[in-house]
């Protein structure tokens, strides 16, 4: 697991939390026919939220109104707004009918959603249609009953083909009917949908309908046409002089589209008298968008120090503890982790959850605490996979050191509990090399078997069968060298001698003493390790701390059958080649731990027991074959040689895919970029194959 | 509207010189009638206990999985594949069926996590030493058993599982997901062999490798990745790559200088591979009428039958034999044209083989979940 990517992760997350922040909003329909700016909407804050973290409740869209900081501008509420204002058919209606309470009842309607809005001085002029029967007709669509005012006109069109609605009534129709499919394709995010919808013409009032805009330019945006969308509200800005419709434009920009096209709109911005830029009410918000687009790697603006001293003031006060760990996660990539250090605990002190306790954590890993980190990831490790992660990572850096440090039992048994209880093959393979490499050989067996059980890499099963072969069960190591024959050379290379000088491992060392003498006389070419051990396990000093013992380990025996000689290399023939199943027998199951029983009210009953084919018993040939992707085995340095691979391939992959170089474009390349480190394509030639090393393991401790 | 639409008009222009779009599909609707916006809920929803047919899942375990927990393809000479555990590890959840999903996961890590990252090799044949063939990877065997990890952690509310589901889905977005392409987040096939440095034609893409609900799903474990873009990404390229008479895509498309082409080495057909694309889009309840036309025509041309069409000519060259693949052009012309699927594809088939057998179960799970209006009748 890259640790990079793990802190990408963070702070993508902080990007995304603390950008809905609640005087972030998104024009949404409101129930009453109004539009409510709520910048909450329409992000992908649901998906991206960890379920197991512990988020404050989040507020009702009117609770955000209320409590939007002072210096964020309230939510826009605006009506639906067109060339000629605010739609005042229902209120003539209800005038040229004199009803006066309703009349009164719409304006304050009509006030309450548009505050700018004046009561028309022609009202009292109002009249009815000279068609009598359209006054229906207007009252359908006073009430919003598009669909049934459809349904009549058709209905009066088929009894009199030469009817037509007047054309005020059908003009509003139309703006109206497509308003409101625009703002459904909008809800139901078809943006395709609502691309065409807003190609249809002739439209009275549209160009200035701000939601409708809005949602145009969201479409674009969704659909990456950022160009587009861009230019929408551009239009916007350009016809529009409402301040509040104009700000409202800059935070749906925030929402939606690039940081680089949002300075664009910022240009726009016009400044009064004082020099003061009518967006400085959102200042923060724009600050807040900066740091998140330099958190996605986009294109922005400069954040200046005055500015970002702005921000860390308003995060200070902030009760949202998503905006310190913005700046948190905002020092954090400039590397400059103490900073980062202290906003994350403030952050975690205002409530922070698992995923700023995760910044804290690779803030203390960068300044070099790791035992601090661990501490950190493993008190946050249920919340978040990725603090679970963190911490099995973090030990097995210094559990699987050739000479390990001393590490306290407490602290292995939690290690081996969370090894367990997660079903880690990651640390299931450390603990065994701890064990492996402070001469507890019994101990390092049983979690071997876990780790090739639960991820048997190469150096993993080098590691197990290297210990089968210490503890002098031939049985089992032969089964394992045969299994993997053919995929692992290292494995293979624990029977070829490869002629070179290997060292013993501290443990030999421990163990026989004397082997120090040979370390410092032995030519290269003496392979001085695989000494037996001269006393029984139990009674080695042991000094480090004692490993553990899994519990609930389960092995299904092996069948073994065939022999074939390999004279020439004075191999055993009850040691390879031998016949073996092809399968893996160390297949354990999770962890037998408590679990809830979770299962949904609306998902079937818990599957019956069913029998399930049994896996034929097929013994292996006793002659490899090319498997794709890997090197040559040891074996063939002395004549012998593989079938050809599945797909009739005779060569040896080289350099074998564990080697390869990471694909341009990813990730991946990213980091072996920014880290320098090398990728370890080995070009020399394949009679010297090297298996992918890893910093965790002596390759040939033996 | 006019301001807007003549800005538009001459910015869409840009546009289509920024990034080729699809020929319209819409000349394909009568003169006059506007195309039917698709009935589409593209929320991710959950799979776990999704399968309402218990009998569809006692017959594909008592036929297709062993007690050792490997998923046998029947139709290949019994080999297994990362791909088919994946699918296996999908039914067992969405049928509730832990025992059987636990023993699916520990067969697959135990056998085919062995390449030292946390991605799966792909072949795994029995009787052969060794049993894995080809230590590369498959990315759509990696995404599926992922995303079944994400469901099960979800359903069953292990975090165990949803470990092993963020490291798998962080290796796929760390090493397989091509950003910043010409055509978007570009999702490699394979970490060896497909790249634009590994072929003259590269990179080469299988767009049924996109699992699309698996795309929406994986953010609940690794949301730093962007699954969005690789989504985005797959859907634009589907525009793309439809074309021909058919305008199906082919199974494997080559991306060289951004202009989709059929891959060298491999036919040029919309065959065994990209059937499963209008399954993943309807199975994640996404795209549009565009995406889905040319799967719709294809379903609609052979009444229901699934067929494999050479792309150069547009004919179908095979018909499959077996009643398991009809389940996708049923699906498509359940999303399309809204019409009732055929009773016979609402439960199992005895004597089908694993491939289609599993494209049935999770056309009727996609079917269950999301439009179970077509099963009314």
């Amino acid at each position: 697991m890259s640790a990079r990517v793990n802190l990408a992760a963070s702070m993508l997350f902080a990007a995304i939390l603390a950008i809905a922040a609640p005087s972030l909003c998104a024009a949404e329909p409101g129930g009453d026919g109004s539009f409510v700016i709520d910048l909450s909407a329409q992000t992908p804050i649901a998906r991206v939220l960890p379920k197991a973290s512990a988020q404050p409740a989040q507020p009702k869209k009117q609770d955000l109104i209320a409590e939007s900081p002072a210096e964020v501008p309230k939510p826009v509420r605006i009506i639906r707004g067109n060339a000629e204002g605010p739609d005042e058919s229902g209120l003539r209606y209800y005038a040229a009918l004199h009803q006066d309470d309703r009349v009164t009842t719409e304006i304050n309607r009509l006030r309450r959603l548009y505050p700018d809005w004046r009561v028309p001085e022609d009202l009292d002029s109002a009249t009815l249609s000279d068609d009598p029967e359209e006054e229906v007709l207007w009252e359908l669509f006073a009430n919003d009953r598009l669909d049934d005012l459809q349904v009549v006109i058709n209905q009066r069109m088929r009894q009199n083909p030469r009817w037509r609605p007047s054309k005020d009534l059908a003009s509003k129709l139309k703006h109206k009917t497509l308003r409101r499919q625009i703002m459904t394709y909008w809800k139901s995010g078809r943006w395709q949908d609502l691309i065409a919808a807003s190609k249809d013409d002739n439209i009275p009032g549209i160009e200035t309908d701000p939601e409708i805009l809005w949602s145009i330019s969201e479409a674009y945006a969704r659909t990456k046409a950022f160009p587009e969308a861009l230019n929408v509200l551009k239009t916007m800005l350009s016809h529009n002089n409402e301040a509040d419709v104009r700000r409202a434009t800059i935070l749906r920009a925030i929402a939606t589209l690039r940081m680089m096209d949002v300075e664009a709109l910022l240009q726009m911005g016009r400044t009064n008298a004082e020099g003061r830029s009518e967006f400085a009410s959102i200042a923060i918000d724009i600050t807040r968008a900066r740091i998140s687009a330099f958190l996605h790697d986009e294109l922005a603006n400069e954040i200046t120090d005055p500015e970002m001293r702005a921000f860390e003031d308003y995060a200070r006060s902030a009760e949202d503890f998503n905006q310190g760990g913005l700046v948190a996660w905002y020092y954090y990539k400039r590397k400059q982790p103490r900073d980062a250090l202290e906003w994350f605990k403030l952050a975690l002190q205002r409530g922070g959850d698992a995923m700023i306790a995760h910044g804290l954590a690779h803030s203390l890993r960068e300044l070099g605490m790791k035992r601090e980190t661990e501490e950190v990831a493993y008190a946050w490790r249920e919340p978040l996979a990725n603090n679970a992660i963190l911490f099995v990572d973090i030990l097995e850096a210094d559990l699987t050191k050739p000479d390990p440090p001393l590490i306290e039992p407490e602290r292995l048994a939690r290690y081996a509990r969370v090894t367990l209880d997660t079903a880690s093959g990651e640390g299931a393979q450390a603990l065994a090399w701890y064990a492996y490499n402070s001469c507890q050989l019994p101990v390092a067996l049983e979690w071997f078997q876990y780790a090739v059980a639960w991820m048997p890499k190469e150096q993993t099963v080098f590691g197990y069968a290297l210990t089968l072969k210490k503890l002098k069960k031939s049985k089992e190591f032969a089964e394992v060298v045969n299994r993997y024959d053919g995929l692992f050379p290292s494995v293979i290379g624990l029977l070829f001698p490869d002629d070179g000088y290997h060292p013993p491992t501290p443990c030999d060392l421990r163990l026989d003493p004397s082997l120090a003498k040979q370390v410092q006389s032995a030519p290269f070419n003496v392979r001085a390790s695989g000494v037996p051990p001269s006393v029984p396990y139990a009674t080695y000093p042991v000094a480090y701390g004692a490993i553990p013992r899994p519990i609930n380990q389960a092995t299904i025996p092996l069948p073994q059958s065939a022999v074939s000689p390999l004279q020439r290399v004075k191999i055993d023939p009850k040691e390879f080649p031998i016949s073996v199943t092809a399968d893996n027998p160390l297949r354990y199951g999770l962890p037998s731990i408590p679990r809830a029983e979770t299962a949904p009210s609306l998902a079937l009953p818990q599957a019956s027991i069913s029998p399930l084919i049994q896996e034929p018993p097929l013994a292996s040939p006793l002659v490899a074959r090319r498997v794709i992707g890997v090197g040559p085995m040891p074996y063939e340095r002395y004549g012998f040689t593989l079938l050809p691979g599945w797909n009739g391939k005779n060569a040896a992959t080289w350099p074998p895919y564990s080697a390869q170089s990471a694909p341009a474009g990813t990730l991946w390349n990213e980091e072996v970029k920014t880290s320098g480190a090398v990728v370890a394509v080995q070009a020399a030639s394949p009679q010297a194959p090297q298996t992918s090393t890893s910093s965790a393991q002596n390759y040939w401790n033996r | 509207m006019q301001l807007v639409v003549r800005l538009l008009a001459s910015l869409l222009l840009i546009g289509v010189l920024a990034a080729p779009i699809a020929a319209q599909t819409t000349n394909r609707v009568p003169a006059g009638e506007a195309p039917r916006p698709l009935k589409l809920d593209g929320r991710a929803l959950p799979l776990g206990g999704a399968l309402k047919s218990p009998e569809v899942w006692l017959n594909y375990k008592s036929r297709f999985i062993t007690d050792h927990g490997r998923v046998i393809d029947t139709g290949n000479n019994f080999v297994s594949h990362s791909e088919g555990q994946g699918y296996g590890m999908l039914l067992a959840v969405a049928a509730n069926d832990r025992p059987v999903f636990d023993l699916l996961w520990g067969w697959t890590r135990a056998n085919l996590l062995v390449r030292g990252d946390d991605l799966f090799a792909w072949r795994w044949e029995p009787g052969q030493r060794p049993a894995v063939a080809d230590v590369n990877n498959a990315s759509d065997g990696d995404l599926l058993i992922a995303w079944a990890l994400t469901e099960a952690a979800d359903f069953w509310g292990d975090p165990a599982l949803r470990i092993a589901a963020r490291r798998i889905a962080v290796d796929i977005g760390r090493k397989l997901v091509v950003s910043k392409s010409a055509q978007g987040a570009l999702l490699l096939p394979a970490l060896a062999g497909f790249a634009a440095e590994d072929r003259n034609d590269g990179p080469v893409v299988n767009l049924s490798y996109w699992v699309f609900p698996a795309l929406t799903r994986l953010q609940l474990v690794a949301p730093e990745i962007d699954w969005n873009g690789v989504m985005q990404s797959g859907l634009a390229l589907l525009k793309i790559a439809q074309t021909g008479p058919s305008r199906l895509p082919g199974d494997w498309t080559a991306l060289r200088d951004g202009t989709p082409k059929a891959a060298q080495g491999f036919p040029n057909a919309f065959a065994y591979n990209a059937i499963r694309v209008p399954l993943y889009l309807a199975l994640a309840g996404i795209g549009e009428r565009e995406h889905y036309e040319p799967f719709a025509a294809w379903a609609r041309h052979r009444r229901g039958q699934a067929t494999i069409v050479d792309l150069a000519s547009g004919r179908d060259v095979e018909t499959y034999g077996e009643s398991g693949y009809a389940a996708v052009p049923a699906l498509t012309l359940c999303v399309t044209d809204e019409q009732t699927v055929p009773a016979e594809l609402r439960t199992s088939s005895p004597l089908e083989n694993y491939y289609p057998a599993t494209l049935r179960a999770l056309a009727l799970i996609a079917l269950q979940m999301r439009y179970p209006s077509c099963l009314r009748g």
